[in-house]
Formats: structure tokens, sequence, C-alpha cells
């Protein structure tokens, strides 16, 4: 779920730290907290779905990999799915 | 970043903040410093601690995992017997008849029953009569 967070957020375009926290919390209503956010940064990188990209300053920008896109676009499919049956089923009880 | 959350990252194992540390405490100069953020940060620490693959995390994984499976596993009751015979060359057939009947006795339902209900045997605590 997490990790799903941050694929969509890095989706939109590269982004450091903070500026996803800000972003996930606009777009999911969700808060995740540093910890939370870089044990994810870290799962993402070793599965290179994420890598890290030429930053400014001390913040570390990371973008989006070809095979995250791919990830995201599969996990997002499985969920549409499940989304989709629970709101069809729900009409029709 | 406050002194909590400088100390706090000091909690992650050695080999994760090589890799993250400045850029970490450089992202936690931003975030809002409270009570939920050093919770997080040490949960964190201790999550990327259980993710970080060493030897005594694997002997403990590996020793509980063990000690489980051997409450899953039910007690078997083997026992072996090897007769030597030394008798006459001419007895050997009578003495191996013997044995046969001796092993067909042995092993008989009656034979097996009263060794299980042996109360000095004690084979099966958990299921005497007396339990039940």
């Amino acid at each position: 779920m997490r990790e799903r967070l941050v694929l969509s957020s890095l989706a939109e375009g590269d982004k450091h730290g903070y500026a996803m926290m800000q972003d996930i919390e606009a777009f999911a209503g969700i808060r995740l907290g540093p910890g939370t956010l870089y044990g994810a940064i870290t799962r993402l990188e070793q599965h290179g779905w994420i890598r890290p990209v030429a930053s400014t300053d001390r913040r570390q920008l990371y973008t989006i990999t070809p095979s995250g896109r791919l990830h995201l676009k599969t996990a997002l499919s499985g969920l549409q799915h499940v989304v989709k049956t629970g709101l069809a089923r729900l009409n029709n009880a | 970043m406050n002194r909590l959350a400088g100390s706090l990252i000091r909690l992650y194992p050695a080999a994760w903040r090589k890799r993250y540390e400045a850029e970490f405490a450089a992202m936690l100069e931003e975030v809002p410093q409270g009570s939920s953020a050093v919770f997080d940060l040490l949960e964190g620490a201790t999550r990327m601690h259980l993710s970080m693959p060493s030897f005594p995390k694997l002997a403990l994984t590996l020793s509980l995992l063990g000690l489980g499976v051997s409450f899953t596993i039910a007690p078997r009751y083997e026992s072996t017997t090897v007769p030597i015979y030394h008798g006459e060359r001419s007895d050997r057939q009578a003495a191996i008849e013997g044995l046969q009947a001796m092993e067909a006795n042995v092993l008989s339902r009656t034979s097996l029953s009263n060794l299980i209900q042996d109360p000095r045997l004690n084979l099966f605590p958990d299921e005497s009569p007396s339990k039940t």
C-alpha cells in the first residue's frame, strides 16, 4: 500500500521525500511518517522500481523507473478490478 | 532537525545509514516534529533492523521456527530388538520359528493394548482415562 502511494506520487514527476509526503497527503489523505516513507523508498529502490536522480541540494530526488511504472500499472489494475467488483455487488445487494 | 530526531536516526542499521542518512536527515529538517514522528522513526528503525539480513537474526528465526515445528509433530515411540542366536545349527529352524511366534505374540493387538495401557510405562499421559 505504502509503496503504491509512493509510486503513484512519483508517476507524476520526480520528487524528494518531503514533497512525496505532501503529495500523498493531498491525493490520498494519508500522512506517511518519515520512517514509514523511507522504509517504502528503501524497498522500492531494492526492487529497482525507483532510483535516485541528481539533486541541486541535500534533499534527494527520486524518479520512477520503467519497471516501477509497469509494477504500479499491474497493481492498480488489480485494485481497480476489486473496487469495480465490490461496488457492483453493493449496488446489486 | 532537532537533536531527538538526530539521535533516532542512529537507531537505524549502520548499512542503511551509510546509504540514506544524509538525505533522511535533510528531509527530517522539513518534517514537523512531534510525538507521532518520533514513534514513526522508532517503528521505522525496528522494521529496518528486521528487514536487514544478518546471521544472529537468521539463527534466532530458524531456532524459533524449529521450536514451533517441534510442537506440531506428534511424538513417536520406537523400539528395536536384535536377537542373537548362539545355539546349535540343527536347532536353528526351531529357534527361528520360536522367534516368529514370539514376534506375533508381542505385536498382537492384546499385547500392544496392554503396553499402551500399562500405568508403569505412562506412554500417553494426556489420553489417560482419568483425564477424560
